[in-house]
């Protein structure tokens, strides 16, 4: 026995041994860096080389028909005006939230941070039935329900974002500043907010590219406000448009497949629209997100002028008991009740024989299946990438690539799906549109695991990890026994993130083949005028999002369990 | 052959030199201090024995071997840093052997060597234990033991007591040089502390800004100091100016103003400016009329209590600048501030030395 | 200047006692040092006093005025922290004139008070630095004269050198003494090192699992402590155990282990008493030439400490001393056969602790 026992050890150690070659490591990163080069980020950006290569195209189609160009202008508008004014209110309403998270300790805190998170297990479409079923007959405007509806896509990522920073700023600090004499809303503002800069800009850019992004739950949303006359034009912004012109410049069997939106005609030329569309939101994302970092890197808070009396009177008593109701009514009634607001049609009851099970159980499948294995591409890429950037050598390069992990996220998922199609269209892949779907949920979910891992892998003190290979162990080794194990709750919550973000997803998978019938394109399906099924609309959001709810509260429970630091 | 050599290393950091071509011997078994202010760039220096940082030039040799492209965990070597980095998801047990068996020790033998560090430092009553459930001293000892079962004949301690109580300190100071010197291996300790490092050092290496000033055994260092900066690092001193008149075997002949003075020999020329110096204790007291030799009054300004010593400050024509005199607790008991007291400095405790370049205040700087 | 009196203060978070049952009162203008190990309570009790913490029990009094539930910005406190806590986004001149900003005094005061504080530091030429960019040593002294620019009479600080290099702290304390009694403040100086609660106190307070274990003037305190743990904390101390076997007049002898004797102070002492003998290294003497009270022992270790020489002596009692020696004394050998003379006037003489000796004397 001990023989075999030996002959264990002796495979282990030369598996080992060839691991820890520098070549066979060099390799393998080499690998990694090349396929996420290839068939992540290249794909994802394609579409701009054809605002080149394809310019005539697009002068003849889009740019000399003032219709066309009029309803781009009018998409673009919305999508950055409604990006741009949620993300403010969102800071406004999710700071003292933030605050209370993370300064106060109460019982419950358990509860309320699953009530913050609860609306990301919800599908975007689902949020964007919900919303515009709670708010029918109040609001007219598509722009205001648009704002209305991404209260509830970014409001959790703005709160988690400043309470994340919020805690690694240590209270010391403003302890220390009461102890001068500073009142409490003083200490805030003059010593807290000023070190919060980066928590406010990932804050910001991770709410406004949420909202940039968003297709399925604005589509739902606008189908369902403007009912038979949706898709007329000016009601889109640029996602929904992004969604409509890919169905209208389809082939269909036959013409009374055509959705209603089309005006009975399809139009192939909307394919270089659809392009230009596309780049332009490309490139006015990473603008926009540029100017936002450069902004927070830059703003001058306002410090130097102190009003000691009326500050402290704002420190006490009634004011701060205001805010707070602000805060937690705007929790309630903007984001929570309107997020589960479909629910109300679940009692109506008698829509079950209705229901075609056989495409239900297939699209849950679908959208289940292809989180499953995105993420898990996710995984087994990312973590190596990640290993890269935070450990590597060459700091340039590490810091440039975990710049380029982040555009794929940025980049609108409607956008980065139709520059995918187009991309392996144009190399001549075709019929496996399945794979090319799962392709581009592997971009955009990319980053979640890419971000955690180098986050949790920068936060880890390299004195472990030094100390470990003093003590004889190789880097894989360290990685395996050491840094691995401190960084797995991290990395168990980018998988999570990414598996609940890939099972919500609309825009990606509708802009790369409308063929494939996720749950969440179901969703879209049952809201169009015609054949309008809100029960099985209703009970496929909460399908999924019991089972994202499952997912988010596991990761909840994981990332608590045992504190890091000795 | 000696276990550790260090050649000619080098290492820059932007632009500034944190190394500055050090050459160095560590002799087999000895337990090596490196002291010195932060910043002198003692643990960059030990982590470039350690590995984990590359120097920008030079040769680090342990055993006989040239191990400076080699990475750390095949050097033959351990390693225990300041905050003692133990892995908090492992239990004591699992800290400590991690070497051996990260090693592919077979596992009797990864459990002989835990079993026995483990003992050795007191703690296998502990071995189940996660390092946040255990005091200061105890993480300490624990990741003493990680270190030592890593069976290497080299062991490399990065300012080791720094994270522990003052009054701990002292209990544990000769801990570890009693660990090592049992098991007979070669150590290079690194603290700030001048004490600790005078009471556990064989040898003693004082580093400032990257370059070694001065290293030798513990009584020499003290007494022997090669510049003003080593003679007020370790102990207590007390500086004047003066200039040269004389230098013989016998001794260097000064005076500042009118005052004239009888140093140790040294190498100065006469004319030559020089700074004078002499540790706190042997700034004596004497009785106002004693025949002796650099004798010169001055007052006390504040009086310390310092346990078992008596700190005195004092300020006196002779000198300028004020001077710190030290005495039994016992002697000192009956001054009084304000009174007016006869001190005198023996001779062979009396050194010479040039004007450091960039002036006195300069080199006494700590930080 | 502010008195403070703390009455039966106690702090408890959750199942765990961070201070119990304390009472203290400090004197207007006096420097008090609170020291002992880690987790011992006393930050815990200077964070009351500066009403960062709200104690779970007791009445706290700043110059007579009781302030529980008077938040920390209308006590009117300096305060250093350990982790000296400068704001990093603000410059050394910024930080300075923090207090008189927030507090709303005009511009001509805060530059004032600026200057003031900053020169007394001796900061004042880094006015323009950040905190990143300075040592150490310098941070404090800035965190020093912020405390100071809050103008109160009473400063509190929070283990203040500990971050700091050992030389660095020797000389920043004396900054600290000097510049507390230069401006008759009263002080309340928190730490774990005994060596520099001596040297800066007026009073120190010896703090122990929450609870105070003596007070005294730091010389009262070392040359004559009450207890035990004062006598090992404060300074290095020998212990021998033993039990008392005769008392004549007003002598004792006792018994140690090994059947050894040895002749001290009877005062208070009964037959047949278990005690523990202690007498501090400083005060043992190596020599050849017998002389009572003494012991038999042999070298076993031999260091150098600069100013002393330290001796690590195993005695006949099988119990190991420490014995220090002015360095130009005579000297002896590891191996030596010598003697180790006590000095009566220092020895001291405790009841056996019931918990037993180690753990009496345990300092974590």
């Amino acid at each position: 026995m001990n023989e075999s026992k030996d002959k264990g050890a002796g495979w282990r150690k030369s598996l080992l041994a060839i691991f820890s070659k520098r070549y066979v490591r060099g390799a393998g990163y080499s690998f990694v860096v090349l396929f996420f080069i290839l068939m992540v980020l290249l794909p994802t950006l394609f579409v701009l080389s054809l605002l080149v290569t394809g310019w005539g195209d697009i002068q003849a189609t889009v740019l000399s028909n003032p219709t066309k160009m009029g309803i781009v202008w009018n998409a673009i508008g919305y999508s950055f005006g409604v990006a741009i004014l949620v993300t403010l209110l969102d800071i406004a309403f999710g700071l003292p939230m933030a605050w209370f998270l993370v300064r106060r300790q109460f019982k419950g805190k358990a509860l309320l941070n699953t009530l913050i998170d609860a609306p990301l297990a919800v599908p975007t479409a689902g949020l964007g039935v919900s919303v515009a079923l709670f708010w029918t007959g109040v609001i007219g405007s598509p722009f205001l329900l648009l704002m209305l509806l991404h209260f509830t896509t970014t409001y959790p990522y703005m709160v988690r974002s400043l309470a994340a920073i919020l805690n690694e700023i240590d209270i010391e600090y403003e302890t220390a500043g009461r102890t001068f004499g500073a009142s409490k809303l003083t200490a805030a503002r003059t010593i807290t907010l000023p070190l919060f800069r980066s928590g406010l800009a990932t804050g910001a850019i991770l709410c406004l590219a949420k909202a940039l992004s968003e297709t399925g739950g604005v589509m739902a949303a606008l189908i369902l406000l403007a009912g038979s006359s949706f898709g007329a034009g000016s009601g889109l912004n640029g996602t929904a448009l992004i969604g409509v012109w890919k169905d209208c410049s389809k082939t269909y069997a036959s013409p009374d497949q055509i959705p209603f939106y089309c005006g009975g005609v399809t139009d192939l030329t909307l394919k270089s629209a659809l392009t230009f569309v596309s780049a332009l939101l490309i490139i006015l994302s990473l603008i926009l997100l540029a100017v936002v970092k450069l902004l927070a890197l830059k703003f001058k808070f306002p410090l130097k002028k102190v009003w000691p009396t009326f500050e402290a009177r704002l420190s006490k008593g009634t004011v701060p008991k205001l805010r707070d109701a602000a805060a937690f009514g705007f929790l309630i009634f903007m984001v929570l009740i309107p997020s589960f607001f479909i629910a109300g049609y679940m009692f109506i009851g008698g829509g079950i024989p209705g229901v075609d099970w056989g495409s239900f159980w297939n699209g849950v499948l679908l959208s289940l299946s292809i989180a499953g294995v995105a993420t898990a591409i996710d995984l087994l890429l990312g973590i190596p990438l990640a290993v890269l950037i935070a450990r590597g050598r060459f700091r340039r390069f590490g810091t440039l690539l975990d710049v380029l992990v982040n555009i794929p996220y940025i980049v609108p998922s409607a956008a980065l799906g139709i520059s995918l199609g187009t991309f392996y269209a144009t190399m001549g892949v075709k019929g496996v549109d399945v794979l090319l779907v799962t392709m581009a949920h592997v971009a955009f979910t990319f980053p979640f695991i890419v971000r955690n891992v180098v986050g949790a892998l920068e936060g880890l003190d390299p004195g472990y990890e030094d100390t470990a290979r003093t003590l004889g162990a190789k880097p894989f080794q360290v990685f395996k026994r050491i840094s691995y194990p401190m960084i797995k709750p991290a990395v168990l919550a980018g998988a999570i993130m990414a598996f609940t973000r890939s099972v919500g997803e609309t825009g990606a998978t509708i802009s790369v083949s409308s063929n494939v019938l996720t749950a969440p394109i179901m969703i879209v399906d049952k809201t169009k005028y015609g054949s309008r099924d809100l029960f099985t609309a209703g009970l496929l959001i909460a399908l999924l999002t019991i089972i994202c709810f499952i997912a988010i509260f596991a990761m909840r429970v994981l990332t608590n369990r045992r504190p890091r630091r000795a | 052959m000696p276990d550790i050599v260090l050649r000619g290393l080098t290492k820059r950091f932007r632009g500034r030199v944190a190394i500055d071509h050090v050459d160095l011997e560590v002799k087999n078994g000895e337990y090596m201090v490196f002291l010195g202010p932060t910043g002198a760039g003692k643990t960059t220096l030990l982590r470039m024995i350690a590995g984990l940082t590359k120097p920008d030039e030079g040769d680090v040799i342990i055993g006989g071997k040239d191990v400076t492209k080699m990475p750390p965990e095949v050097r033959g070597l351990a390693y225990m840093s300041q905050t003692y980095s133990l892995f908090p998801q492992l239990r004591v047990w699992d800290n400590v052997s991690f070497s051996p068996s990260v090693k592919g020790l077979p596992p009797e033998d990864t459990e002989r060597l835990a079993r026995e560090m483990l003992l050795l430092v007191g703690l296998l009553d502990r071995r189940d234990a996660y390092p946040r459930e255990l005091s200061g001293g105890m993480q300490q000892r624990t990741a003493l033991a990680r270190a030592l079962a890593a069976g290497t004949n080299v062991l490399l301690l990065d300012e080791p007591l720094r994270a522990l109580d003052a009054r701990l300190r002292i209990a544990l100071r000769l801990s570890i040089k009693k660990l090592s010197k049992d098991l007979g291996i070669t150590a290079l300790h690194v603290t700030h502390d001048q004490e600790e490092a005078l009471l556990v050092a064989d040898r003693v290496a004082i580093l400032r800004h990257g370059r070694i000033e001065q290293i030798g055994l513990s009584r020499q260092v003290y007494n022997d100091p090669v510049n003003p900066f080593v003679a007020q690092f370790l102990g207590e001193a007390d500086f004047f100016l003066g200039e040269v008149d004389e230098v013989s075997s016998a001794g260097t002949k000064l005076h500042s103003g009118t005052r004239h003075w009888v140093a140790r020999t040294s190498r100065l020329h006469p004319g030559q400016d020089a700074c004078v110096a002499a540790k706190s204790e042997n700034v004596r007291i004497v009785r106002d009329g004693a025949d002796v030799q650099n004798k010169f009054e001055a007052v006390v300004t504040r009086k310390l209590f310092l346990g078992r010593f008596v700190g005195l400050e004092l300020t006196s024509k002779e000198t300028k600048l004020p001077l710190k005199v030290r005495l039994e607790a016992e002697r000192g008991k009956d001054i009084e501030e304000g009174s007016r007291l006869a001190l005198s400095i023996a001779p062979k405790d009396l050194m010479v030395f040039p004007i450091p370049p960039g002036g006195l205040a300069k080199e006494l700087e700590v930080e | 200047m502010p008195t403070v009196e703390l009455k039966k203060v106690t702090m408890k978070f959750g199942d765990v006692t961070a201070a119990e049952d304390v009472n203290l009162l400090i004197k207007d203008g006096e420097y008090v040092a609170i020291l002992g190990p880690s987790g011992c309570g006393k930050t815990t009790i200077a964070k009351i006093v500066s009403g960062i913490l709200e104690p779970t029990e007791g009445d706290v009094y700043i110059d007579g005025r009781r302030v529980n539930g008077i938040p920390s910005e209308e006590r009117r406190i300096g305060y250093v922290f350990q982790n000296i806590l400068l704001f990093p986004h603000l410059s050394v001149w910024d930080n300075s004139i923090y207090s008189p900003r927030v507090k709303g005094l005009d511009d001509k005061e805060q530059k004032a008070l600026g200057n003031e504080t900053l020169q007394m530091v001796e900061m004042l030429k880094e006015s323009a630095k950040f905190p990143s960019e300075l040592s150490g040593g310098a941070q404090q002294k800035v965190g020093l004269a912020r405390a100071l620019a809050t103008r109160a009479g009473l400063l509190i600080l929070d283990e203040p050198l500990s971050a700091l290099d050992a030389r660095v702290r020797v000389d920043l304390r004396y900054t600290l003494r000097n510049l507390v009694k230069n401006l008759g403040l009263t002080a309340i100086h928190v730490t774990h090192d005994q060596e520099e609660a001596m040297s800066v106190a007026d009073r120190i307070v010896i703090m122990r699992k929450g609870k105070i274990v003596e007070q005294g003037p730091p010389a009262q305190m070392y040359h004559d402590p009450q207890q035990i743990f004062t006598a090992n904390f404060l300074g290095e101390s020998n212990f021998l155990e033993g039990v008392v076997d005769r008392t004549i007049d007003s002598w004792a002898v006792v018994e140690l282990r090994n059947e050894q004797f040895i002749r001290v102070k009877g005062n208070g002492l009964r037959r047949g008493q278990a005690v523990v003998v202690s007498i501090r290294p400083e005060h043992l003497t190596l020599t050849k030439v017998a002389a009572a009270p003494m012991l038999i022992g042999k070298v076993q270790d031999v260091h150098f400490a600069g100013a002393y020489v330290r001796y690590d002596v195993t005695v006949r009692t099988g119990d190991a001393l420490i014995v220090d020696a002015i360095a130009d004394d005579a000297r002896f050998n590891t191996g030596e056969d010598v003697i180790v003379l006590f000095d009566l006037k220092h020895v001291r003489v405790y009841p056996r602790p019931y918990a037993g000796l180690q753990e009496a004397l345990k300092l974590e």
